[in-house]
Parts: structure tokens; sequence; C-alpha cells
């Protein structure tokens, strides 16, 4: 499966009076899990999104590359597959159903959605659960979920928002072993404040706190 | 806007699933849609009857019935049969034609000395199936005509159908104008129960046609309130759009307890039009149900309240009402960040 680098280059995210980082680089290997650090209101999630295409940046860029000789393309949502902090599931739906919807959406017939979804809840670990309801799932299971949406959705570059927040060191692992085996179908970016999960990650980029800005 | 790769079919089958699917959020509104199609048919049925009754009863009363006729007994006046009679039929007319007394008759076995008055057969269509008309109060009903004597002659007979009472039709004998009857001294006009006796009162004098002195018309009945102006202007003609309303507000609400299954649709790769027409579909299959509880309702109560297209127009009102307003206050959701919504929870 292909997989993308990421390169933000002098990014900058403003509201208003209220800057969020700016002047920011980073280089984000293809095929490998970046961690992505930095203090609350540092700005992780708001560069996520920036890379995703759901936000617009005050300025730079971030570029995507399928390899380091091709040309820079910009973001693009249809090409990201974002995995959020907490549990968000179709609660009332299978754990089939919510994964599914990820190779719906890309097009896929429902057979093949069915196969990509069942393939990539083995692949997590939650096999056994196909036909469980989610809101029946405990949080670590929940976020397993999530991953399969994500790998299932075979898009090239995932992005996870705080994958480990409210689950224990077990879980955790769980989950950092699991972004691992993923790299092999995509690129990963997590931010994170675990240090698990930043132990168990190929590289680091770091971000500060701004201290301009309103109150 | 981006757009995803859904297929038409399965989005559908997303809708219907997240809508009707076991443990739906949505189930609630369902129940709700069912309960506020089927009580507004009802309400308006029974509405529509109550008020159809109140016309029938004023009209055996006489209201929209007029009579023209002399302004002043000191000046008598005549009325061209042919002109009263040609109004029959006309829009908003339901029947029209002369009357006069005609003394008394002796009518066998019915009995003697009974008041007679002589009617258009265009005033009272009965009329012409028989030679005279019986009062309903004068003799037992008979299903068919039956032969009466009157004065010397045998005559078909049956009893006079219902009309206002003052027409006089109930306790007396009916007779048809004699051939050269040309005139008369009154002209009676049924009008429709629909029409507005104002309006038509001055339109149809004009086409009357008067020798020897002037004539005015008046209403059989004057009621001091009218039926169709206060059904037509009664506060609870809008229930069934202010179910629509609430219906709206608790799938707006429902919907917006879903953020973050919306939000999974979005981070899933779903496009944001792919979401609104996911969000349209689910709200059309819920207004659907209200319509066609709406419409069931309406079916069923059919037999007592003879026209279903009233309450089943009102249920469709209703159904689009509530989808309206129900899209405008949740399709945002569909354009917001996924980020953002998956936080709302």
């Amino acid at each position: 499966m292909k997989s993308v680098q990421v390169d933000v280059v002098d990014a900058a995210v403003r509201f208003g009076a209220t800057t969020v980082f700016s002047g920011f680089g980073a280089h984000f290997p293809s095929a490998r899990v970046t961690a992505l650090v930095g203090p609350s209101g540092s700005g992780k999630s708001t560069l996520l999104a920036a890379m995703s295409g759901y936000q617009s940046l005050s300025a730079g860029r971030v570029e995507l590359r399928d390899d380091p000789d091709s040309p820079p393309s910009p973001p693009d949502p249809t090409r990201v597959a974002w995995v959020p902090q907490g549990s968000n599931a179709l609660g009332r739906r299978s754990v089939l159903d919510n994964v599914a919807i990820a190779p719906l959406a890309a097009g896929a017939p429902l057979g093949e959605a069915h196969e990509r979804a069942t393939e990539a809840l083995e692949v997590v670990g939650l096999g056994a659960l196909l036909h469980q309801q989610a809101r029946r799932l405990s949080g670590g299971e929940l976020q397993r979920v999530a991953l399969a949406r994500a790998l299932a959705s075979g898009k090239e570059l995932i992005l996870a928002d705080e994958p480990s927040a409210n689950l224990d060191a077990a879980n955790t692992e769980l989950i950092a072993r699991i972004l691992d085996r993923l790299t092999t179908r995509a690129t990963i970016v997590v931010a994170t404040h675990d240090p698990v999960l930043v132990a168990a990650s190929d590289a680091t980029v770091h971000m500060r706190r701004e201290v301009s800005g309103a109150a | 806007m981006r757009r995803d790769g859904w297929r038409s079919g399965l989005l559908v089958r997303e809708a219907v699933r997240n809508v009707f699917g076991r443990g739906s959020r949505m189930l609630a509104v369902v129940a709700l849609a069912v309960l506020a199609g089927a009580g507004s048919s009802a309400f308006v049925a029974l509405e529509t009857r109550t008020v159809r009754q109140e016309i029938q009863d004023l009209a055996a009363d006489g209201r929209n019935v007029l009579v023209f006729a002399a302004v002043s007994d000191d000046a008598p006046a005549r009325i061209e049969r042919a002109s009263c009679e040609a109004l029959a039929g006309q829009h908003g007319i339901l029947s029209a034609g002369i009357l006069e007394p005609a003394g008394e008759i002796d009518v066998m076995p019915v009995g003697t000395r009974l008041p007679a008055q002589r009617a258009s057969t265009t005033l009272f269509p009965e009329l012409a199936g028989a030679d005279l008309l019986v009062g309903r109060s004068l003799s037992d009903r008979a299903a068919r005509p039956f032969v009466v004597r009157a004065g010397q002659d045998l005559a078909t007979a049956v009893h006079a159908g219902s009309h206002p009472e003052d027409l006089g039709t109930g306790a007396s004998i009916t007779l048809p104008p004699r051939p050269g009857d040309a005139t008369a001294e009154q002209c009676v006009v049924i009008l429709d129960a629909f029409s507005d006796v104002d309006t038509a009162l001055p339109a149809v004098a004009a086409q009357l046609k008067v020798t020897r002195n002037p004539i005015s018309g008046t209403e059989l009945l004057s009621a001091t309130n009218d039926p169709v102006t206060d059904y037509l202007q009664r506060p609870g003609r809008w229930l069934p759009l202010l179910l629509g309303l609430l219906g709206a507000v608790a799938t707006a609400i429902t919907i917006r307890l879903r953020a973050s299954e919306i939000a999974v649709y979005r981070m899933s790769g779903t496009s944001p039009v792919s979401v609104m027409t996911l969000l349209t579909l689910e709200t059309l299959l819920i207004t659907g149900t209200a319509a066609l509880s709406a419409a069931a309702a309406s079916l069923a109560l059919a037999p007592r309240y003879l026209d279903p297209a009233v309450p089943m127009l009102w249920g469709l009102a209703l159904a689009g009402t509530w989808t309206v307003a129900a899209l405008a206050a949740a399709l945002d959701l569909a354009v917001r960040r996924p980020s953002d919504l998956a936080k709302d929870r």
C-alpha cells in the first residue's frame, strides 16, 4: 500500500488576535509513526486538522509527497483517515458497521466493505466482536475500532489525536503495537502526551506553546 | 465541495438503519411521527365533521336561502318565472325557482283542505318525478311514489325532500306551476354552503326580470355567526403545523445529540454533501412516517367523516413543515469540522 510523507513549512494558524502557532516546520517521514508532542494549547490538534485539510493555515503550507522526488500536493481530506480523541462511534450499530463506513465512503460495494472491515478488525484484535453493538465496548476497544476504521479506509495518512487518552497502560501498549503494525500500510502521525506512545514511535516532533496573542 | 465515493443505494440503507435499526435513537422520534400524523388527522376530521353538521343544521333553518319579493306589500311586484328558474345550476346556486301560495286542496287519503303551494321543479327537483309533493308531517313516509286523489283527478305523489322549514314543504302539498304561470310573487334561491350571501344578493337580483314594483332579497335565516368563516379562522387550524414544528424540534435535538456519530462519518471520509444527504434521508423517513400515519388515519376515519382529502392534506402540511424546519436546524452539522464534532458528546 502507498503511504505519503508530509512536510509542514513555516506554518501559522491564528484565530483573530490569538496565535495558535507560527513559523512552524516539521517533516513526517513516510511509512513511520511520528509522535507529535507538546503542552496542551500548543496546537497539536490544530496542526493535525491543517495536515488533513480541514483547517486552513494563516501562513505557510503543508505538502504531501508520494515519494521524496514527486511534486508536492496540498492536504486533501479524501487521503486522510482521522482517529479522534475519545470513543466516537455509532453506538447503536454493530462494530462491523462502524468500521465498514470507511470503505463505503471510499466507494466500495457492501460486500467488499464488510471484507475490508472484518480484516481490519482482525488486525486490531477485535475479530470476535464483529456483531457486538459498539456501545457495549470498553474505551480501549472503541479506540481500536477507530484504528480499524482508519485501516479499512485504505487512506495513506492516518492522523491520530491522543488515541490513548483515558486508556490504561495495557491498552496503551496495545495501541502502540497496532500503530507500529499499521506502518506497513500508511504514514502515521500521533498527537500525544503519553510517554509509552512516544517511546514506541519512530520519530518525534515537538511543538511549543505560543506566548503571544489575546488572553 | 469535495465528493466521496458513497453509492446512493448504500447511503439510503445507512439512513434506514440509523432511523429504524434496533435500539436506534431516532425510534422515539418515529413514534412521535406516528402519533402526530394520526392525531392531526383525527383532529382535522373531527373539526370538519363538526362544521359540516353545523352548516347542515343552519341550512335546515334557512341559512343561505334567499327569498326575493316586493319591497312593500302595498306595492306588489311580479317576477318573471323563466328568469328565476334560469338561476338554478349557476355557480354557487344549488336550486332556484318560484314559490307561491295556492290556497287549499283535498288530497285523499292524505287529508282535506290541506294548505297548498306551487313551486318550480328547479327549486324542488323531486317534483319532476311526481305530480305533487306531500309534506312529511302530513302522512306516514312512503319509500316510493304513491297514488292519491287530488280534487277529482288521480295523481302520483312523493314525500317532499328535506328543505328549509320556512319553504313550507314539510306541512303542505306542493304542486308544480301551471303552464300559464309566467310570473310569480316570490323567487327562492338556495345557495351552496360556501357562497357569500352579501355577494350573491345583488348579483342574483340583477338577473331577475321584474315588473310593476321593485323587489328586494332577504336571507331566510340571518345567523349571528358564520360557521364557514369561523371554521376558516379557527386557531386550531394551525395545530398540524404546530405539531410539525414540535416534531422538527425533537428531530433536530436528536440529530444534534448524535454529533459524535456524524463525526464518525466525516472522519471516515464522508463528505459534507453526503452527510447532508444522509441527514435529509433520515428526516424524510421520519416525516414520511408522519404523512403515512396521517393518510392511514384519514382512510380509517373516512367512513365516518366522508372526505379524507382534508386531513390528508393537513398531514402533508405537517410533514412538510417538519422536514423543512428540522433540516434548517440540523444541516449545519454537516459542514462543521469533524474534529470539533467529535468533541460534542
